[in-house]
């Protein structure tokens, strides 16, 4: 089984030198003050993408490992570098900026890979201690390997997030695999406006949305780009997975041990978009970032 | 989604209530057996058998509607799977505190829900004899939370660490300004190891089982007054972690 980054992944023209201030998917004046709370202090985030090259706005990964024969783990597409950004990237470009990073190159500098590598990658993530893998990637059919080593993550006690795909939705289900796996967290993508973005792919398997269109993060080539996609809102919906786990931790809270256990944090932290309930489009819904991290944070209580 | 389903039906205007009875029952299980059979009073088992006594719940939810459906969690994320007996019985196993709810619905009768907690004390030998704390000072009570919380989690390494952190700041506590930056600074002391638990630890739940038991007994030596100072804090601490001690391991 062949996997690919999602089609019709958008990349803008538009690069800049310099992050703007105030990304629309991450407003300062909501983002500093759930940053001020938690930043995803010891909590591992994987990413299994096209590698990822050095930047400023990077963490230097703490493990990284290449799963394409004949590539190394340096990123030759951009695609994982741009993932990796928005999900732990630093000085406002990602959801978890203090959270620690894994990067496995399962996918080539051409934008593909093969399941064995990819189930390669996801067990080496969870050996690793990955606690979020993040994979924007996808195919069209299910993987018994691919689907094991999942499993294997959460026996590990890692949530696997996957991107639905960018197929669109006009009443037939067009989740691809691995997002559609019951025990992987299946991520969709809005707009700035909230509304669901036209390429996010539907179908009943949607776990919940989060930004995916117009997302500037880092560049390969230095500097910053805007890409559209499913590929986008998936890390940004780990890097909020591992801002909830840091602050679970923190806490003294039991660790999800089960997709299902996550559904449910979603049906009660997630703003009901779309049809009422879980539906095709939105999932669960758009997580409530600053409602989970006040609630998690317990600032109701004056520790004595 | 059930949930939603239910809402809808109780916007309807001549809806009564179905009735549930839903509760609970202490039980002790015997796991680990092959083969069982009773013969002449005694429970003969295959050689392989290594038997260990459980504390378990039988969970007894009658209801006159159509549909019931019973769930148990440890947590408001982690669900429990049930084991069912019969049409009214479900078995729960487990170590820790539970809620268990049950939701029934009948087109004719309506719809109900209830919800339990049962505590359980989970599979193994029985816990190691308590030794009483060594210096519980004014705040034994203290002590016994702490120690009755670690207890009931049965996480070694991460009460031995919390015990290194406390007895490292407990000596700083007594010169510090307030009562309210001695508390912050415990607070930090503490959230700092459970954010560093990894592997099984991490399964543990650290803020039901300990920290707010803890939480809830501190407050009320507070209000009534044992709890002024910032040297008085300093001794809940050290209870505290004499209450931990009974479950730390020696090493790390």
């Amino acid at each position: 089984m062949d996997y690919f980054l999602p089609p019709d992944l958008i990349v803008h023209d538009q690069v800049f030198a310099s992050a703007p201030n105030n990304l629309w998917h991450l407003p300062r004046d909501t983002w500093d003050k759930i940053w001020s709370k938690v930043k995803g202090e010891n909590v591992r985030v994987a990413v299994l993408d096209t590698g990822v090259v050095d930047h400023p706005d990077l963490p230097k990964p703490v493990e990284s490992r290449s799963f394409i024969n004949g590539q190394t783990v340096t990123d030759g597409n951009g695609h994982g570098t741009h993932c990796c950004g928005t999900s732990v990237g630093r000085n406002g470009i990602g959801v978890a900026p203090a959270a620690e990073l894994l990067v496995g190159k399962v996918l080539s500098n051409q934008g593909s890979g093969g399941s064995p590598g990819i189930a390669a990658g996801i067990r080496w993530a969870a050996d690793q201690g990955a606690d979020v893998i993040s994979m924007s990637l996808g195919g069209g059919g299910s993987d018994p390997e691919t689907n094991q080593a999942i499993d294997y993550a959460w026996s590990k006690g890692a949530i696997t997030n996957v991107a639905a795909g960018n197929a669109g939705y006009n009443g037939a289900d067009t989740i691809g695999w691995p997002a559609k796996y019951i025990n992987a967290i299946c991520n969709g993508a809005t707009r700035s406006d909230g509304q669901i973005a036209s390429f996010s792919s539907g179908g009943r398997r949607l776990d919940w949305a989060t930004p995916g269109e117009q997302i500037i993060s880092a560049s390969y080539r230095g500097g910053y780009v805007a890409m559209s996609g499913t590929s986008m809102a998936t890390p940004f919906g780990s890097g909020l997975l591992a801002l909830i786990v840091s602050l679970m931790r923190r806490e003294g809270m039991p660790r999800f041990t089960a997709a299902e256990a996550v559904r449910k944090f979603f049906e009660q932290w997630c703003e009901d978009r779309g049809q009422p309930g879980r539906d095709v489009r939105f999932g669960f819904g758009v997580p409530r970032a600053a409602d989970i991290v006040a609630a998690l944070v317990n600032d109701d209580i004056v520790w004595a | 989604m059930f949930a939603r389903s239910i809402l809808i039906v109780l916007l309807l205007p001549s809806i009564c209530l179905a009735q549930i009875d839903l509760s609970a029952t202490k039980s002790k299980a015997i796991a680990g057996l092959f083969d069982p059979q009773i013969v002449a009073g005694r429970i003969l088992v295959a050689e392989k058998s290594t038997p260990t006594v459980a504390e378990v719940a039988i969970i007894q939810c009658v209801a006159p509607a159509k549909f019931v459906r019973v769930k148990a969690r440890k947590s408001l994320y982690e669900s429990v799977e049930l084991t069912r007996i019969d049409d009214t019985h479900w078995l729960l196993e487990g170590t820790g505190r539970f809620s268990v709810e049950a939701t029934s619905f009948d087109p004719e009768v309506g719809v109900d829900e209830a919800q339990i907690e049962v505590i359980l004390g989970g599979v193994g030998p029985p816990p190691p004899p308590v030794e009483p704390p060594t210096n519980p000072g004014n705040f034994a009570d203290i002590a016994k939370v702490s120690r009755d919380g670690a207890s009931s989690l049965n996480d070694p390494l991460t009460a031995n660490r919390l015990v290194e952190a406390l007895k490292a700041i407990q000596p700083k506590i007594a010169s510090m300004e307030t009562l309210q930056v001695a508390q912050s600074a415990v607070v930090l002391e503490i959230e700092t190891v459970l954010r560093q638990r990894t592997g099984e630890s991490r399964t543990k739940d650290w803020l039901g089982l300990w920290r707010r038991p803890l939480n809830n007994a501190i407050e009320a030596a507070k209000a009534s007054g044992r709890i002024k100072s910032p040297s008085d804090y300093a001794a809940v601490v050290a209870a505290m972690a004499t209450g931990l001690e009974s479950q730390a391991t020696g090493g790390r």
